[in-house]
C-alpha cells in the first residue's frame, strides 16, 4: 500500500514539467507559445503577473539548434510587467527563448517559450 | 530565517527598550542595564542580518557575483532598497541607545525596522496599492508591536522571578496589555484573511502547495498563542485571595507560539505564493459541490439529506443536555457533526488526481485546438468513434464503453483531471495512457480540441438573440498578423475590453454578404474581424474590417466545432466550415450571438444595441476552459 503511493507520487512528480512552474508568471508573450509565424517577429514581448526587475531579466534566444550570442537587451513598460526585446532579424526554424526574471519581490523564475518560423 | 529574524530581532529590542523606559520610570528605580545591552546586542544582529539578506538577495539577481558585487545588484532592486533601509533603521536606533534617553526613540526606530518588513511582502513588492497593500502594512506593523509587547512582558517576569520587581506591578502591565491586545489580535487576524485572500486565491492552493501549508502552520500557532491569552485572561481575572500567584506555563507558551508564528511567516514570505504555484494535489478525492452534483446527480443528495439530519437530531439533544454540564453537550454536538461530515464529505466529493489543479500551459487557441483534431483523428477515433461518440470499431470489445465524449460532461471535469486519463489511463476500462506516444503540449492540444467539441455541441443553443448576463461560451483564441504587421489576437481585444464582431466568409458572395455593415468600426464601438482562406480576394474588402487569412486552415477548423445549431446540428458531420458565420464576441471573451449564413444578417444598429447592452454588464466568469464546477 505504502510503496503503491510512494510510486504515485513519483510519477506525479516526474509529470510535472520544471517550466509548468513558470507559465504561472508569464501571463503572455507576443509570438505566443507555440505560435506558427510566416514571418520572424520583429520584437518579443513577455508580459509577467507581476512586475519585474528588468535589469535582472536574462533572454536567451536560439533557433534551430543554433544560439543567438548574449541576453536579448530587454525595455520594461511604465507598469514593469512587460518586457519588450528586439528580436535579431533573421531567425528561422524552430525557435526557444529561455527566459529568466526576477519578480520585484524577489524570486526569480524561469521559463521556455517556443515559436515556429517557417521556411520560405 | 533570516526573514523571520529581521522582524524578531528588532522587535524584540523594542520591547526590552519599553521594558527599560518603564524600569527607569519607577520611583525605587533599580537601575538595569542588562535590558538595554541585550537590545542593543539584538539591534547589532539585525543590522547584519540585513546585510546576509542583501547579499542572498544579490545572490539570486547576479548568481555568480562577489558579495560586493551582489550588495551593489542588491541596492539597484526594490528588495534590496528594502533592507537596506531595514538595516539603516537598525543602526540609527543603536546610534540613539548611546543618547541620554534615547531608549524611546531607539525603541519606535526599531518597531520600524521590523514593520518595514510588509515592504518586501508579496502585496506590496507586487505593485499593488490599496486595501491590500494598507492590509499588509498594518499586518506586519500590528505583529511587530506584539512581538515587542511579548518581549516587555516576558523580560519582566524574569526580573519577577529573580525578586527585582514587584509581581503586582508586572500583573497590572499584563492586565493592561491584555485588554489592549484583543483587538489588535482581531485585526491582525482579518488583515491575514485579506491578503491570503490575494496570495492563496484558492482553497485547494492552501490545502496543497508549500505556502497554504506554511500558511496553515502559522494558523495552528496563532491559534495556539490566542488559547495561551485566553488563559491569562482567566487568570488576571482571578482575585488575589482565591487565585494562583503564578500565571503557569501560559506566558512561555504564547512566547514559543510568537517565535513558531514569525518563523511559519518567514517561511511563507519566502516562498513562492499559492496563487501562482502549481498544485500538486495530494488526496484522491476533492470536495466539490458542483461537481459532485452533476456527476451523481440525485446519489449525492440523500446521504447529505442524512447528514443534516444528524447534525438536526444530535443539536437538539445537546440542547437538552446542557443542564448535565457543557463538557457532554459539546460532545454531543462534536459527534454529530462528525457523523455528519462522514456522511456528507464523500458525497459531496468526485475523484482528483496530482494533477487535478494543473492549468495548461497551451492556450485555447485556433492552431491548438486544430492540432488536437488531428491527434484525435490518429489516436482517438477507433474507440470514441470519428464524432467523438464513442461508437469507434473497437468500442464494442472494450470492458467499459468508450466516454461520449460530444456530452457535456467534458466540462464537469478539471482540464488536470483530463490531463491524468489521457496521461495515465482509465484503470479496468480498456484506456490507455498516451504519455508514451504523445508529449505534453500534444496532451494540452487534444483537450483543447475535446472541450471545444463538448462545448460546441451545448453552443447548439447560441442564436442571434443574448441572454443577458450568462457568459458560458469562450471564443477560441484567433492569432493574426494584422494589415500593419502587427502580431494581434482575439484575447488581445478581450485584454482591451473591446466586443469583437467574428465574420467567416469561404466565398466572394460571403464577403459581399457583409457590404450591409460596412464601416461597422465607425458606427458601433467593437473590433470586426474578417476570416478568409487563402487565396481567397476579398478586394474590395467592406470598411472597417480587418481581415485575416487562415492560411493553415486551423482557424476554421477550429471554429468550425461552434458551427451547430438547434435546427441543423450535423450530427453526422456531413458539412463543415464556417461560411458565412458571424459571431458576436464580449469584451470578456465569450460568445454571445451567432448568425449563421441562413437568417438574415443584423442591421449595424441591432449590433450596436447588443453591445451597448453587453458594455453595462459586469465581469462575471472568467473566459478560462481550464477550471471546472
Amino acid at each position: 500500500m505504502r510503496a503503491g503511493v510512494v510510486r504515485g507520487l513519483g510519477a506525479a512528480l516526474g509529470l510535472m514539467p520544471t517550466v509548468v512552474l513558470a507559465h504561472a508568471y508569464l501571463v503572455t508573450s507576443d509570438p505566443p507559445h507555440q505560435a506558427a509565424l510566416d514571418v520572424p517577429p520583429a520584437t518579443i514581448r513577455l508580459q509577467f503577473s507581476e512586475p519585474v526587475e528588468a535589469a535582472f531579466a536574462k533572454l536567451v534566444l536560439q533557433c534551430d539548434g543554433k544560439p543567438m550570442p548574449g541576453s536579448l537587451k530587454v525595455v520594461a513598460s511604465p507598469d514593469r510587467r512587460t518586457l519588450t526585446a528586439k528580436s535579431p532579424s533573421a531567425v528561422t526554424g524552430r525557435c526557444v527563448l529561455d527566459w529568466s526574471i526576477v519578480a520585484r519581490d524577489g524570486h526569480r523564475t524561469r521559463g521556455e517559450l517556443v515559436f515556429q518560423v517557417s521556411h520560405r | 530565517m533570516l526573514r523571520a529574524l529581521s522582524i524578531l530581532l528588532p522587535a524584540v529590542s523594542a520591547g526590552l527598550l519599553v521594558l527599560q523606559v518603564a524600569l527607569a520610570d519607577r520611583p525605587q528605580g533599580t537601575a538595569h542595564t542588562v535590558p538595554t545591552r541585550l537590545a542593543g546586542a539584538a539591534l547589532a544582529l539585525s543590522a547584519g542580518v540585513a546585510g546576509l539578506m542583501a547579499i542572498r538577495h544579490g545572490s539570486i539577481l547576479v548568481p555568480d557575483g562577489t558579495p560586493s558585487e551582489c550588495v551593489a545588484a542588491a541596492l539597484s532592486t526594490w528588495i534590496g532598497q528594502v533592507i537596506a533601509v531595514q538595516g539603516a533603521l537598525a543602526v540609527l536606533a543603536l546610534g540613539a541607545l548611546g543618547l541620554a534617553g534615547g531608549s524611546r526613540v531607539a525603541s519606535i526606530l526599531a518597531v520600524l525596522a521590523a514593520a518595514t518588513s510588509a515592504l518586501r511582502g508579496h502585496v506590496i513588492a507586487a505593485g499593488e496599492s490599496g486595501p491590500s497593500a494598507l492590509a499588509s502594512l498594518a499586518h506586519v506593523t500590528l505583529a511587530s508591536l506584539w512581538l515587542a509587547a511579548l518581549a516587555a512582558l516576558g523580560g519582566a517576569r524574569l526580573l519577577v522571578q529573580r525578586g527585582d520587581l514587584d509581581p503586582e506591578a508586572w500583573r497590572a502591565s499584563l492586565r493592561a496589555f491584555s485588554s489592549r491586545a484583543l483587538p489588535g489580535m482581531a485585526l491582525l487576524l482579518a488583515t491575514g484573511v485579506v491578503l491570503a485572500d490575494r496570495t492563496v486565491a484558492s482553497g485547494a492552493a492552501l490545502l496543497a502547495t508549500p505556502y497554504g501549508q506554511g500558511l496553515l502552520v502559522k494558523l495552528a500557532a496563532v491559534f495556539g498563542a490566542l488559547w495561551c491569552a485566553g488563559k491569562l485572561r482567566l487568570w488576571l481575572g482571578q482575585t488575589a485571595s482565591n487565585g494562583r500567584a503564578r500565571p503557569g506555563p501560559w506566558l512561555t507558551l504564547e512566547v514559543v507560539f510568537a517565535v513558531a508564528i514569525v518563523s511559519a511567516a518567514g517561511w511563507v514570505a519566502a516562498s513562492i505564493p499559492a496563487a501562482h504555484d502549481v498544485i500538486d494535489w495530494p488526496f484522491s478525492f476533492r470536495v466539490a459541490p458542483t461537481a459532485a452534483w452533476l456527476q451523481k446527480g440525485g446519489a449525492a443528495g440523500l446521504p447529505v439529506a442524512f447528514a443534516l439530519g444528524i447534525v438536526a437530531i444530535t443539536a437538539t439533544l445537546a440542547w437538552r443536555f446542557r443542564r448535565r454540564g457543557p463538557r457532554r453537550a459539546w460532545g454531543i454536538v462534536l459527534a454529530g457533526l462528525s457523523a455528519g461530515s462522514a456522511l456528507a464529505v464523500p458525497a459531496l466529493s468526485v475523484d482528483a488526481y496530482p494533477t487535478t489543479y494543473l492549468h495548461s500551459p497551451v492556450p485555447y487557441e485556433a492552431g491548438a485546438v486544430a492540432a488536437g483534431a488531428r491527434l484525435y483523428r490518429q489516436w482517438c477515433v477507433d474507440c470514441h468513434g470519428v464524432q467523438g461518440r464513442g461508437d469507434g470499431p473497437l468500442a464494442g470489445g472494450m470492458p467499459v464503453r468508450p466516454a461520449n465524449l460530444t456530452e457535456p460532461h467534458v466540462q464537469w471535469h478539471t482540464h488536470g483531471d483530463l490531463y491524468w486519463w489521457l496521461t495515465q489511463g482509465i484503470p479496468r476500462s480498456g484506456m490507455p495512457g498516451f504519455r508514451d506516444h504523445l508529449s505534453d503540449d500534444e496532451r494540452w492540444q487534444l483537450l483543447n480540441f475535446l472541450t471545444a467539441l463538448s462545448l460546441g455541441h451545448e453552443a447548439r443553443t447560441v442564436t442571434e438573440t443574448v441572454r443577458p448576463r450568462d457568459p458560458w461560451l469562450p471564443a477560441i483564441d484567433v492569432r493574426y498578423t494584422s494589415a500593419s504587421g502587427e502580431f494581434s489576437s482575439l484575447s488581445e481585444w478581450r485584454r482591451r475590453e473591446r466586443p469583437v464582431l467574428l465574420a467567416f466568409a469561404d466565398d466572394a458572395g460571403q464577403v459581399r454578404r457583409l457590404d450591409a455593415l460596412d464601416d461597422i468600426a465607425g458606427r458601433a464601438d467593437v473590433q470586426a474581424i474578417l476570416v478568409i482562406p487563402r487565396g481567397l480576394d476579398i478586394a474590395p474588402r467592406p470598411a472597417g474590417w480587418e481581415g485575416v487569412v487562415d492560411t493553415q486552415g486551423d482557424i476554421t477548423a477550429a471554429w468550425s466545432l461552434y458551427r451547430r445549431t438547434l435546427d441543423d446540428p450535423d450530427f453526422g458531420d456531413e458539412r463543415s466550415g464556417t461560411g458565412g458565420l458571424l459571431f458576436l464576441i464580449d469584451r470578456f471573451g465569450f460568445v454571445r450571438a451567432r448568425w449563421t449564413a441562413t437568417v438574415a444578417l443584423p442591421s449595424i444598429d441591432e449590433i450596436a444595441e447588443r453591445v451597448a447592452r453587453l458594455a453595462g454588464e459586469p465581469q462575471l466568469r472568467q473566459a478560462d476552459i481550464h477550471g471546472a464546477p
